[in-house]
């Protein structure tokens, strides 16, 4: 199947006043996975289908190699979707609905098309409900039955909106696995719209993260993961302790952060942000929690406080600890046996700057650490 | 779940022309036409002269006084019934089955003069009842007056001021019983979760029996009542001509009470009950027997009463000589073959312009159901509210505006007159059906969600391939629901078909009926037809809810669809 | 979308066949009952296979506004109805054709007193109408009355709260009653024994076919119908009865083609249908048991026994009723009618009811004052608000918007007039009735 790459130039989208789309400008390249994420409302699914063609942006081109959509029709992009809810036509058997649309196919079927089709049924591995109606269907099942039905039209372009949604766990696990190895195997570009970073950080090459409508960073997972660029971002991919203080730029290399909650930290740090007013993010899991009576590792800032909360999550313990005014959440690996540090111990808490992250103040008007 | 969707910019355009033009021709241009009558002289200079005459005649004040009155009765009469009657069934947690609870529709599909003619049959003093208690006292309906309409209207209003009720507040009558076993006192309940959960179903059920009552032309008539604005309106219009202003002021007039009575009810109405859902059904709640046969005696004998009312009809049907006796001196089968073969032209007559006003009907329905799914939520509600404020148009005032707007018109084609034919009524019928058209095309639009159709779409199938095989079979049921409700709605409406037939034999089955109850020989046939009628609606009914069983399944699977709950 | 433009094509074609069907469509405008009407369709359409016909039913007083409301085209053919005052009508405002050649020679142009058919051919007389008293003689029985003989007696108190009338202004029949009870006893006079009747009234019916309807079934015991629809009763074996009133009317029941029908052709051939012996003998049949015009037809051996005979009832016939008289008032009898009698029912029915009882009591107890008393409220009650030369009576009625609405003016006059009268005589009411009873109270 020859791929397909995609330029979106400047995109815009509204329904009224307010803008779901704005200045949205993105390219993904030929056979690439690219996944788009962002927390609900913020107009992922919207972009999906303006890529499909299914709005017309306001302003703005998309060009499907090299070539703007305007000049095709929605019939003839040659997209395969699969919706949220796989939308599979309730009256049809599983056959009816892959088959639907493939005008050699209505007329009796002929063998290329009817071949296809099992082909694709036997890839996917449910041949056997060929002729069932999708109410019967499991869940995987119905998913798979949707994405033969995108995929028997060999299409340029693979369209996933949420296809992971109300799908369990351990289901949830195996279908992406089985959806990377087909994408692989096709050689299709696809975009998959989710709001669960998991699923996007496990299959896809790049991410795009969107807010509020707007593309906030593209990259790769790690990238992504490891550097968000704004606090939005960095709040979507899991980061929870933010803390709000001045930066200054004190020698070389060296910047020192005031906080009237942890006091003053210096670390050195290369590419260093601009002084002000800035907020310092770091995630649960690179703080290291250590009794107050410990050796303080010079490899670490230190710094005291008491235990509020703990929660057991399993392979982790989570402890909500008060500093100053501020709280931080920690995660601690569990260790067979070991009791969680009860609430009220004065604890010290060891941070590696270099896993800190530091943005501007007033990036976002939302300031306060998430629950 | 994102409002807008497929939009293509050319087609719209000519549907909301379409929409326009037929909203503009057959609605706001003879209304507005009829206002101006109202108000200005022979030259079409705006004049006073007319309101003053209206105002100067006492009889005018009377009909205008009688008319609220009597559709405030009805209301209030029906709604003091319906009460008590949801309070116990939502005590015991009573689900009327499914099929009961269609039967509460019936008073839409079946006009009220019907029951009216019926209950003369038993209470007057020709025969039955009426005879019988000739020496303690008068029960004939057509004696007491104003009282005897509103009884009636109340009546046949009733289970629906009842269905309504029970809709709102059904969902909640098992955390209802949770909490009264936790220590709540029923009472407390009462007033303070059933009374405010099914004031908007209340209000909706009163304000269509107040508008209906309103609007009732042939029932005062069969009760010789006339100092009501309909039949005011109706004998100016037959006596001196459509040129005449004072019916016009009648007929705005009715307009006007009709539109103060529906904004007053929307504002208890508010939300959710122009849906017409039914509630979810939860499990069945475990009753005792001895419960569920109270309980069954209890909807046996409301159902009793309505046969027993509806008695007279079929009596009369069966009857052969029947005067001044207590019952029939005979029995006989031959006013159902007369019906069946006199009537059958009138029935096929019937079907075919019902039908088009249906069919007219379901079109604008979808069309307007689904610029409003794609409207801005602001916006929505307000369209909701005014495709439903289309309700409080009164048939007689609509067949005056049209009777006023439309003669010398005639039509392309074929050159004949539009107020010869009968093209007139399905046009009045379906901006009469339009407002429970909207919802019954909200209805069918939800069987299809849009990624459906986009899926469709995308599918590069013909435009043709994607009506026929996916948008026809899977809104087919919606849309068979709203075909048989504008029918229906079509077929009982008397008030605006006794002013515009142009001939006798295109009447809706409902005239035939009353111009047959009212001549000696053609009674039994009217009677039967009535309950022909009668059985017709129930059988559509009966079908309807059997299909709906065997449709379970997949109608949960489309509605689970529709209401995704992450929004994207 | 596209299957709403699907539809408005669906729309248009479904209206294309009207014009061309096979059998050409005859429209018949009448005020009969559906009895007749499809006994007459069944007969023509078998007899006429190129013709189709159809009716259109509506009260004959609404005859002109419905035919002049009409464009030219667009006109029912044919006329049928028993009101020899629509026909002086339709032909004066030129609504009707002449007819040629559809006459039947065998019918006399003059049957006792009664002239047949216009002298200038507009319309034809196609069978008999008698006005009269029907009654039910098991209601009458049960209650001990017996049967009325004139118009007068039907205001008596024992038939109060037994008749069922129709309104003037909504059924012909009751209409020629009116109007030959006005002729024969005089305006004032005519109107006060109306109105006493009116008074009497259990009810008053919107359809005239309500009237012989609710008395067959004895829900009613007794009311003014055309003498068809209680002999129809009385043949199809229902305990009724008819008695031809004094001053009694006869009038020929008319038949005419419309000026401006669609179908010319096709009316006079079912004009010429029901004047032919087969349309004639129809007449005969119980459901319908109307007088034909056509002598050979009561010599037949279909004719029940003690059928009425023709020459008989035309002997009867009061010749002083003048058709042009009571058309060139009609709109307006028929409107007063409603004003005094229709809409202010209930009010007449309480005071007769009063009346009634003071009477009753004045004859056991005799008072010259309160004699006196009683005859004023008779006289301030049942008192037409217009006398007979008002100009409203004498201009003929014309359509335009202004005298709809100087009508109403005058309308509003008589209303606000009748109550005022009625509070009047409910306070001397009150009056006699103290006197004639001081110790009880007046009811």
């Amino acid at each position: 199947m020859n791929s397909v790459r995609i330029e979106a130039d400047n995109i815009a989208f509204s329904y009224g006043e307010p803008r779901v789309l704005r200045d949205i400008n993105l390219s993904i390249e030929a056979c690439e996975l690219f996944a788009v994420v962002g927390p609900s409302g913020s107009g992922k699914t919207t972009l999906l289908r303006v890529l499909a063609g299914l709005e017309q942006p306001s302003h703005g081109s998309i060009r499907l190699n090299g070539v703007d959509v305007r000049d095709i029709p929605v019939a003839g992009r040659n997209v395969g979707m699969v919706f949220q809810n796989f939308a599979l036509w309730p009256h049809m058997t599983v056959f009816e609905n892959i088959a639907f649309g493939h005008p050699s196919a209505q007329s009796s079927g002929t063998e290329t098309v009817e071949a296809r089709i099992e082909k694709l049924l036997a890839i996917l591995d449910i041949t056997e409900t060929r002729a069932a109606r999708p109410a019967q269907l499991s869940i995987g099942q119905q998913q798979r039955v949707a994405l033969a039905r995108a995929l028997v039209h060999e299409p340029r372009l693979l369209l996933l909106d949420d296809p992971f949604s109300n799908v369990e766990q351990e289901l949830r696990k195996q279908m992406r696995h089985d959806l990377r190895t087909l994408q692989r195997k096709l050689g299709i570009t696809t975009i998959l719209v989710t709001h669960a970073l998991e699923d996007a950080l496990s299959i896809a090459d790049r991410l795009a993260v969107v807010v509020h409508g707007t593309i906030r960073q593209i990259g790769s997972p790690t990238a992504i993961y490891d550097f968000p660029n704004s606090i939005d971002v960095a709040r979507f991919v899991g980061v929870e302790n933010f803390l709000a203080g001045t930066l200054r730029h004190v020698e070389r290399q060296m910047i020192e952060f005031a906080s009237p909650d942890i006091g003053t930290l210096r670390w050195p740090m290369r590419d260093r942000p601009a002084e002000g007013p800035s907020v310092l993010s770091i995630r649960p899991h690179a703080l290291h929690l250590c009794p107050i009576d410990s050796f303080r590792d010079g490899r670490y800032s230190w710094i005291e406080g008491d235990v509020v909360a703990s929660e057991f999550l399993g392979e982790v313990v989570r402890y909500r600890i008060a500093i100053g005014n501020a709280e931080l959440s920690v995660k601690q690996p569990h260790y067979l046996g070991a009791t969680a540090t009860p609430a009220g111990t004065q604890v010290l808490i060891g941070f590696d700057p270099s896993r800190a992250r530091i943005f501007p103040a007033g990036q976002n008007a939302d300031m306060s650490t998430p629950e | 779940m994102n409002l807008a969707n497929r939009r293509s910019p050319r087609r719209p355009w000519l549907a909301l022309t379409i929409l326009a033009a037929f909203l503009l021709a057959f609605f706001a241009l003879p209304v507005g036409r009829m206002f101006l009558a109202g108000f200005s002289d022979d030259e079409g200079h705006l004049a006073g002269k007319s309101i003053t005459v209206f105002l100067a005649n006492p009889l005018y004040a009377e009909s205008l006084f009688n008319s609220v009155s009597a559709a405030l009765g009805a209301a209030i009469l029906a709604a003091l019934a319906a009460l008590p009657v949801a309070v116990v069934l939502w005590r015991f947690r009573l689900q009327p089955p499914l099929i009961l609870e269609l039967f509460g529709f019936l008073p839409l599909f079946v006009p009220p003069f019907m029951l009216s003619l019926s209950l003369q049959t038993l209470l007057g003093r020709g025969g039955a009842l009426g005879m019988l208690l000739q020496p303690v006292g008068e029960i004939d309906p057509a004696m007491w007056g104003l009282p005897g309409l509103m009884v009636i209207e109340a009546i046949h209003y009733f289970p629906l001021v009842l269905m309504t009720l029970l809709f709102s507040t059904a969902g909640y009558a098992q955390q209802a019983h949770e909490a009264a076993r936790l220590g709540n006192s029923w009472f407390r309940l009462v007033t303070r979760v059933f009374l405010p959960l099914g004031l908007p179903g209340l209000a909706f059920g009163m304000a269509i029996t107040f508008l209906k009552t309103l609007d009732d032309l042939a029932t005062p008539l069969s009760l010789g009542l006339t100092n009501l604005l309909a039949p005011q309106a109706y004998f100016r219009v037959s006596t001196y001509g459509h040129m005449d202003p004072l019916s016009s002021l009648m007929a705005m007039a009715m307009i006007a009470i009709s539109v103060i009575v529906w904004a007053i009810s929307a504002g208890f109405i508010r939300h959710g009950a122009t849906q017409w859902e039914p509630p979810h059904r939860q499990t069945p709640p475990s009753l005792t027997t001895g419960q569920r046969r109270l309980g069954g005696l209890f909807l046996v004998s409301i159902a009793a009463f309505y046969a027993l009312c509806y008695s007279g009809m079929l009596l009369t049907s069966l009857a052969g000589i029947w005067s001044h006796t207590l019952l029939p001196e005979s029995y006989v089968l031959a006013h159902y073959a007369s019906a069946l073969e006199n009537e059958t032209g009138g029935l096929i007559n019937t079907l075919v312009y019902c039908g088009l006003a249906a069919l007219l009907d379901v079109a604008i329905g979808l069309a307007v159901a689904r610029a409003i799914d794609r409207s801005p939520p602001r916006w929505k509600k307000n369209l909701l509210w005014g495709a439903a404020a289309l309700l409080s148009i009164p048939g007689v005032a609509l067949a005056i505006a049209y009777l006023q707007f439309f003669p010398g018109m005639r039509l392309p084609l074929v050159g004949t007159p539009l107020d010869a034919t009968w093209f007139l009524l399905p046009m009045a019928f379906s901006v009469r059906g339009l407002p429970f058209a909207i919802q019954a095309g909200t209805f069918a639009l939800r069987s299809l969600p849009a990624p459906y159709l986009e899926a469709a779409l995308l599918s590069g199938a013909s435009r043709l391939a994607i009506i026929r095989r996916i948008i026809l079979p899977m809104m087919a049921f919606g849309l068979l629901i709203a075909f048989l409700i504008c029918f229906g709605i079509a077929a009982v409406d008397l008030s605006s078909a006794m002013l515009l037939i142009p001939s006798e034999t295109d009447a809706p089955v409902s005239y035939s009926i009353y111009l047959h109850m009212q001549t000696s020989t053609g009674r039994g046939t009217g009677a039967a037809l009535a309950v022909l009628t009668i059985a017709v609606v129930a059988l559509a009914m009966s079908a309807f809810v059997l299909a709906t069983r065997r449709r379970a399944p997949v109608l949960r699977q489309g509605e689970r669809a529709a209401f995704p709950d992450i929004p994207g | 979308m596209r299957s709403l433009t699907c539809l408005f094509c669906a729309i248009i074609f479904a209206w294309l066949p009207v014009g061309g069907e096979a059998a050409e469509l005859v429209l018949v405008a009448s005020s009969f009952p559906k009895e007749i009407l499809s006994a007459y369709k069944r007969a023509f359409d078998e007899q006429s296979p190129e013709y189709r016909v159809e009716f259109v039913n509506f009260p004959a007083t609404n005859a002109i506004s419905y035919v002049r409301d009409r464009a030219p085209g667009a006109r029912p053919d044919v006329f049928w109805g028993s009101s020899p005052d629509t026909f002086s009508a339709l032909k004066r405002h030129g609504l009707l054709q002449a007819l040629e050649g559809t006459a039947n020679p065998d019918i006399p142009p003059v049957i006792g007193k009664l002239t047949i058919d216009d002298p200038e051919h507009a319309y034809r007389g196609q069978a008999l109408s008698g006005y009269g008293i029907m009654w039910n003689q098991r209601y009458l029985d049960a209650r001990g009355i017996h049967p009325p003989a004139t118009w007068s007696d039907l205001a008596r108190p024992e038939y109060f709260g037994h008749i069922v009338m129709s309104s003037a202004s909504r059924s012909s029949t009751t209409h020629l009653i009116v109007e030959s009870i006005l002729q024969g006893a005089g305006w004032e006079a005519g109107w006060e024994l109306i109105l006493r009747i009116a008074g009497n009234c259990a009810t008053i019916t919107e359809r005239s076919f309500d009237v012989p309807n609710s008395i067959t079934r004895g829900r009613f015991g007794l009311g003014p119908v055309v003498d068809f629809l209680a002999l129809s009763g009385k043949y199809s074996g229902y305990p009724v009865d008819f008695v031809y009133a004094w001053p009694s009317v006869v009038t020929p029941v008319g038949i005419g083609l419309i000026n401006g029908a669609r179908n010319p052709e096709g009316g006079k051939a079912f004009i010429a249908f029901t004047l032919s012996a087969a349309g004639q003998r129809l007449l005969l049949r119980p459901e319908i048991s109307r007088l034909p015009v056509l002598p050979e037809i009561y010599e037949s051996s279909e004719r029940p026994a003690d059928y009425p005979d023709l020459f008989d009832i035309t002997r009867s016939y009061l010749s002083a009723y003048a058709p042009d008289v009571s058309e060139s008032r009609y709109q307006m009898v028929g409107a007063l009618f409603d004003q005094t009698a229709t809409f202010r029912h209930k009010e007449l029915v309480e005071i007769t009811k009063t009346l009634h009882a003071l009477e009753a009591r004045l004859q056991r107890t005799p008072d010259a004052e309160t004699a006196r008393l009683l005859d004023k409220v008779r006289r301030l009650v049942y008192r037409v608000p217009v006398r007979e030369d008002d100009e409203l009576l004498i201009r003929k009625p014309r359509n335009s918007r202004e005298q709809i609405s100087a009508i109403a003016v005058r309308e509003a006059e008589w209303a606000r007039q009748s109550d005022d009268n009625l509070t009047t005589a409910r306070a001397w009411l009150a009056q006699a009735a103290q006197r004639l009873a001081p110790d009880r109270e007046p009811r």
